[in-house]
């Protein structure tokens, strides 16, 4: 186990050095969320605006939303390079799987944007929207605590987009597809609670991408209970680990077959 | 000129030739990238059939900014993804080659390479453009001017983050970050853009010229935008253009250590 810590703290050395990269990443999530929010502000002043939640909630909802996207490094692409490349063959030589010696590299990277968007990210909306929301800090706190959950989901479901080179030689456009299914179905621009009844409601919010996205944020406006988000990732985390494990087995078989 | 010209259709026509010689993998990912974009859109209806009208911003509205957004998007993909990997092409040196040329560097290193994942985006974009002129009855006389005028911003708004990989190493991931972010707001309605937002979407981002403001010619007729909107990509192409220049006096080659054996 502390070989993979090891990896996650060079990591982690690694990605805070890039001053840069993490300056970028950072006003890009502000621009982002920013965007959103006066989104929301034009919908309220046109009048559509939901009943029952405060546009200071809804603030906070999309700030935090916002948020799981910018907290996951762009894992998919370190293991998409390394398929196309043919480096993955130098890494399978190792004492270590190659899967989790990634896994563990994108963990680390992710504590580095953790401190940066819980910190800098949770300040900015607080003084952007003036004060925490209507429920009080401590569900910032819950869907701060369940956006890690949904973020080390994020990750596995990166890697099976990654390990996807193996046949279709650029993980790119699977991940692309991957995302906007998150759009479609994690509550992005809408609360999943809101959508229309042509949506199937009640069976988006057992998936993946709500228990990743859309559900802790949904805390922030009163909707949901912690304990079941959390089971739910947990589940879903499992599926996708078991999933994951197959996946990597065939995809070893593919490299042994083709020789790297 | 005349030259520069000719070099430019040749690059473009290699360019072509280069995407087409891997037929299957480009109808592909076109298709899938095609069908990616069939799967986003429904976000925007679900969005809309919650609030219908976002400050005057309607599902119209949207199919064509999302429409003109990933045409854009595709056609630089197609014709001149060298610019997205600017930042790459100098960390590696790989600028050298083209500064032996007799032709414009900017030429070469845009035009040089293609993604073939392009062509869906075109046609998904394309196809919801003339979905939109049939559902709700748009003239699109002028899509195409835009459709060109667009990909033309989006190139020079490329251009203009990827040449701050002159000045900063290691550039690329924090460029793609800016690249994709940049594109999927010139999606979202136009009447969010107001004060300082409006601002930055007219200047150093200049995502309204590429979307908010042909929308509105579109649907308004109001010749001042059609102007407003030439002028503005002219400028920002030759800004882009200049900036990229300015940088190159910076490059140097080899900027990437390495040792040969």
């Amino acid at each position: 186990m502390i070989k993979y810590f090891h990896f996650a703290r060079m990591a982690f050395q690694d990605y805070a050095n890039h001053h840069v990269r993490l300056a970028t990443r950072f006003c890009v999530y502000i621009l982002l969320a920013w965007v959103m929010i006066e989104m929301w502000k034009v919908i309220y002043a046109s009048g559509h605006g939901p009943a029952g939640i405060p546009l200071h909630d809804m603030g906070w909802y999309n700030g935090i939303v916002q948020m799981m996207f910018f907290l996951s490094p762009r894992l998919f692409i370190v293991i998409d390079e390394d398929v196309r490349s043919g480096n993955i063959g130098y890494f399978l030589n190792r004492p270590m799987p190659y899967l989790w010696m990634r896994l563990s590299e994108g963990v680390g990277s992710l504590c580095v944007h953790l401190i940066l968007f819980f910190t800098l990210g949770v300040g900015f909306l607080y003084f952007y929207l003036g004060g925490w929301p209507s429920d009080g800090v401590e569900t910032v706190v819950m869907a701060l605590a369940l956006l890690i959950g949904g973020s080390i989901l994020h990750l596995l479901f990166q890697v099976c987009c990654g390990l996807s080179t193996f046949w279709t030689n650029d993980a790119v456009f699977i991940y692309n597809a991957y995302m906007k299914i998150i759009l479609l179905l994690g509550g992005i621009y809408l609360p999943i609670s809101l959508y229309p009844s042509f949506m199937p409601i009640a069976f988006i919010e057992l998936l993946p991408f709500s228990a990743m996205v859309g559900a802790p944020s949904s805390l922030l406006i009163g909707v949901g209970n912690f304990w079941e988000i959390l089971m739910l990732q947990i589940f879903w985390m499992g599926v996708v680990f078991v999933f994951l494990n197959y996946f990597y087995s065939v995809c070893l078989r593919k490299v042994e077959v083709h020789g790297g | 000129m005349v030259g520069n010209l000719k070099y430019l259709w040749a690059l473009l026509s290699i360019t072509f030739k280069s995407a087409m010689s891997q037929r299957l993998a480009m109808f592909l990912r076109g298709g899938f990238s095609f069908l990616t974009h069939f799967i986003y859109f429904p976000v925007w209806y679900v969005m809309f059939s919650f609030a219908p009208n976002i400050g005057g911003w309607t599902l119209q509205h949207s199919f064509l900014a999302y429409g003109m957004s990933i045409a854009c998007w595709g056609l630089v993909a197609l014709f001149a993804f060298g610019l997205r990997t600017l930042p790459q092409q100098i960390d590696n040196g790989e600028l050298d080659s083209y500064l032996t040329l007799p032709k414009p560097v900017l030429l070469s290193a845009a035009l040089s390479t293609s993604r073939n994942s392009g062509l869906g985006e075109v046609v998904a974009g394309i196809g919801m453009i003339i979905f939109a002129g049939i559902k709700y009855d748009i003239d699109l006389t002028f899509v195409p001017l835009f459709l060109i005028m667009g990909s033309i911003v989006f190139a020079s708004g490329i251009l203009f983050f990827a040449s701050c990989g002159f000045w900063i190493k290691q550039f690329y991931a924090s460029a793609e970050e800016i690249y994709f972010n940049f594109n999927l707001l010139s999606s979202r309605p136009a009447p969010v853009f107001s004060g300082v937002f409006k601002f930055i979407a007219l200047t150093i981002v200049p995502i309204s010229l590429m979307t908010h403001i042909p929308v509105e010619f579109i649907m308004t007729h109001q010749w001042k935008l059609l102007i407003f909107s030439i002028f503005g990509t002219v400028a920002y192409a030759i800004f882009s253009g200049t900036f990229f220049y300015i940088g190159l006096r910076h490059y140097e080659s080899g900027n990437r250590f390495g040792v040969r054996g």
